[in-house]
């Protein structure tokens, strides 16, 4: 006399929450937004209050914020931004998938892996900026500099990140992937690349801010088109409020870039633990 | 059989040797002005380095990171800490955070020399600000995920919060919190040079764009060597002192070949 | 039941296995198996086989060395002494005709693919149109119990249900036999009494032939035909032993029984003998 089977299947769902606990996250979240309004606002009285000791040499919140709305209105501007925009996006998809490619060919092998490790720790912490005159030399000040010195700092990173991400691989799954005897193609479908996403998108998120940081220092100190050469041009035109815009302008697109990696971070790894937890 | 450590060391370093012998060779015979031989580059690296411009330029490049880093480390994981531990007020201060996170450093370089001038104060902040960000956002991760379960122990012990702080929620958020420190020391070494080539008198980044100025290539590689081998020295030396000082993290998430039955 | 073992001798319930003839029924086959990691050895001299329709169960103490053992048995790692045999051949990698199911199933499940496609990952190198393979993986969640889980993702289901899914995956390519390596070890006992019930229901329905390995010895003498108790450092095997409580189990009838207790105080005997003294008081039916 077996007790059966199976428990009943019972249906997988999502728990709803009833719809006072919905109004009361409601609630929360907009008291949240005028908090973070109202620190925000803080913050920048205390700017201003602060640089108002440097008496006129240090751009003042209220100066950099007029400043940037009326270079908004340029479209000097607006170039600047998207010569920068340009520069950063494809020297990041150069970077990404050439780490990506070289990390995680690395990384499935133990050898190649400490093999590489001197090199790669070696090349990771050569300051690009060290090779910036030696690129202008040979490449000018033209968008082409910005693009190899970006790649060369995002690259290493990525790399690392992407040699982590094949090292750190579960042994379970390595042991499931063969007990399923997956070829090798589905083996790197199914198995090994997603588990390598939540490494590999940090790699993407750094090498992003990396390339960013690279194409405004080259342009900043190297004259390649862009915001970097807006901050320039304020600095020895001694106009104070631009350059408190301009950097105003450089944190927007960094905070921008920031927001939209970390979005789509989460959008891909919507089944990692780190991210599911936060819906349960 | 060969021993461990030897087989280690070879595994490391065949590669390295090799390329450094190719490059040698390759370049041995070169007249491009922007690549000139090894040997001439590693010339100037013992005539400059070793030990000319050690004193006037290494040790105080050296100091200014030394004092750049530790300050940086000191205050990131200190605010890390608070925020961590005060979950809503960090909610409220995140937009700030993260905005003044994305600002890219360099853009703060004309500010920090009208705010600080030109000396050895505008370095060192420079090298804060710019580097501060990975070890925060990494302390406020790492004490914010404290196992629960940890935390509940702790406080089932009625550990003073000092020593919960101290004991529980610092070591557990030590690993993360080392990854952080080492992105830290990256940025602060890069934001050194980059310091330096603006209205220094002295250090390895003075001294790189003074070589470039003056068209002395094989110094300019000398120099990059330096950094290199710097930077090098510096991530071992980290690795070190991470082993040493969470040596439990390294074992447990190395996957072991041996099975556990 | 019909054991394709030879037996050699009787000793009240104990019967110490030799080596079996050559016999078509045998499914797994493990000849002289060990192993040893430099100079550690961590596997003794492993003899057993496991039969068509068999289900056997090894018992040893944790730390013995099982998980090796089940590494070797599933061509996961090669011993560096002895051989296993499936289906008549040598084992040197993951053969066809076996499928494994690993104790931890949060990590052997993707949790970036939904049941359906962790289960249909099993015929991943079957010449199988997809919607075919989609029939197939719902049939066997039907008998597993877990009808319309498939769109689910594993994490969003209970730990009963994700090792649910584990076994249906094992299942979905009709393998001869099926190495189940301490499945309940991670559900509460309720759970683990459920799917203990499954496999022998498995059994039953489908004549599934199961090698399972356990550290909890009531398992392996309620669901076992044979327990091979695996004790000593290096894991040998102490002895193999007959559990002749019928093809048909039930928690509560056949727990009760004294066969059962006498069965379990043995094998507690073997792996500890000190304790086995106060298993011996067995309950009267």
């Amino acid at each position: 006399m077996n007790r059966g089977t199976a428990a009943p299947a019972t249906q997988a769902r999502a728990p709803t929450r009833p719809s006072r606990v919905r109004s009361a996250a409601a609630v929360r979240s907009r008291s949240l937004l005028a908090l973070r309004v109202a620190a925000i606002l803080v913050a920048l009285l205390c700017w201003q209050w602060a640089a108002g000791f440097a008496a006129g040499a240090f751009p003042t919140a209220s100066a950099s914020i007029s400043a940037l709305w009326t270079m908004a209105g340029t479209s000097a501007f607006w170039t600047a931004v998207a010569d920068t925009a340009q520069s950063w996006i494809l020297s990041l998809v150069v970077a990404v998938v050439t780490g990506a490619a070289i990390g995680l060919a690395v990384g499935g092998s133990r050898f190649l892996t400490r093999s590489t490790r001197v090199l790669f720790d070696f090349m990771r912490t050569i300051p690009p900026v060290a090779l910036l005159p030696l690129v202008l030399l040979e490449l000018g000040a033209t968008a082409k500099s910005a693009f190899v010195l970006s790649v060369f700092a995002a690259i290493w990173p990525m790399v690392q990140q992407s040699v982590d991400a094949a090292q750190q691989i579960d042994r379970t799954l390595v042991d499931v992937a063969r007990s399923l005897r997956l070829g090798r193609f589905e083996r790197v479908r199914s198995v090994y690349l997603p588990s390598a996403t939540p490494f590999l998108s940090t790699g993407v998120r750094v090498a992003a801010q990396l390339c960013l940081f690279m194409t405004i220092t080259v342009e900043l100190l190297g004259g390649t088109p862009g915001l970097g050469t807006l901050l320039q041009n304020a600095e020895s035109a001694n106009a104070v409020g631009e350059i408190g815009g301009v950097v105003l302008a450089a944190g927007l697109f960094g905070l921008l870039i920031n927001t939209v990696t970390l979005a789509q971070q989460r959008r891909v790894l919507h089944w990692h633990p780190s991210v599911r937890a936060v819906a349960s | 059989m060969m021993p461990r450590w030897l087989r280690a060391a070879l595994t490391e370093l065949w590669l390295p040797v090799l390329l450094v012998l190719l490059w040698w060779f390759a370049s041995a015979s070169s007249t491009s002005l922007y690549f000139p031989p090894l040997h001439a580059s590693i010339e100037a690296l013992h005539r400059d380095w070793f030990f000319a411009q050690f004193k006037s330029d290494l040790v105080p490049s050296l100091k200014n990171l030394a004092v750049g880093y530790l300050l940086t480390l000191l205050i990131a994981i200190s605010a890390g800490t608070a925020l961590g531990l005060l979950p809503r007020f960090e909610e409220v201060v995140r937009p700030i955070v993260e905005f003044l996170r994305s600002v890219p450093g360099i853009t703060l370089l004309p500010l920090m020399v009208v705010a600080l001038g030109l000396g050895g104060s505008m370095r060192v902040g420079t090298i804060v600000i710019a580097a501060v960000w990975p070890t925060l956002l990494n302390t406020i991760d790492g004490v914010r995920s404290v196992d629960l379960v940890v935390q509940d122990v702790a406080r089932s012990l009625r550990l003073s919060r000092g020593n919960r702080l101290r004991r529980v929620i610092l070591p557990a958020a030590a690993p993360q919190i080392f990854a952080g420190a080492r992105t830290s020391l990256s940025i602060a070494v890069v934001v050194m040079v980059v310091t330096e080539s603006v209205g220094a008198t002295g250090g390895i980044g003075y001294f790189l764009l003074k070589a470039e100025q003056d068209f002395d290539i094989a110094s300019m590689w000398g120099t990059i060597i330096l950094l290199g081998l710097l930077g090098y020295i510096l991530n071992s030396a980290f690795r070190v002192v991470e082993a040493l000082t969470i040596p439990w993290h390294r074992a447990r998430s190395t996957q072991g070949r041996k099975a556990t039955a | 039941m019909a054991s394709c073992a030879q037996h050699a001798g009787q000793k009240g319930n104990r019967v110490t296995q030799i080596s079996s003839s050559r016999d078509d029924r045998v499914v797994l086959r493990a000849e002289a198996l060990g192993h040893r990691y430099g100079d550690n050895i961590a596997l003794g001299h492993i003899d057993f086989t496991v039969c068509k329709g068999e289900i056997v169960c090894v018992v040893g103490p944790s730390g013995v060395g099982k998980t090796t053992m089940l590494r070797c048995l599933a061509g996961l790692q090669r011993p560096t002494s002895g051989t296993v045999t499936c289906a008549g051949h040598p084992v040197e990698s993951p053969p066809k005709e076996m499928a494994v199911v690993f104790q931890d199933y949060s990590r052997s499940l993707m949790p970036w693919l939904k049941v359906t496609a962790n289960i249909t990952l099993a015929l991943s190198n079957e010449k199988i149109g997809r919607a075919r393979k989609k029939e197939m993986a719902a049939e066997v969640l039907a008998t597993v119990g877990l009808e319309g889980v498939g769109s689910s993702y594993p994490w969003q289901l209970s730990g009963g249900m994700q090792q649910r899914v584990a076994i249906a995956r094992a299942l979905v390519g009709h393998p001869a036999i099926v190495l189940m390596d301490e499945p309940f070890a991670s559900v509460d006992a309720q759970t683990r009494a459920d799917l203990e019930d499954m496999v022998i229901d498995l059994r039953a329905r489908l004549g599934v032939t199961v090698l399972l390995v356990t550290h909890d010895i009531d398992e392996a003498v309620y669901l076992g035909d044979r327990v091979v108790v695996l004790s000593g450092k290096p894991a040998t095997v102490d002895e193999i032993i007959d559990v002749d409580l019928g093809e048909h189990r039930d928690q509560i009838q056949t727990k009760s029984k004294t066969l059962f207790a006498d069965l379990r105080a043995e094998v507690l005997e073997l792996i500890r003998p000190s304790a086995a003294d106060g298993a011996r008081t067995s309950p009267a039916p």
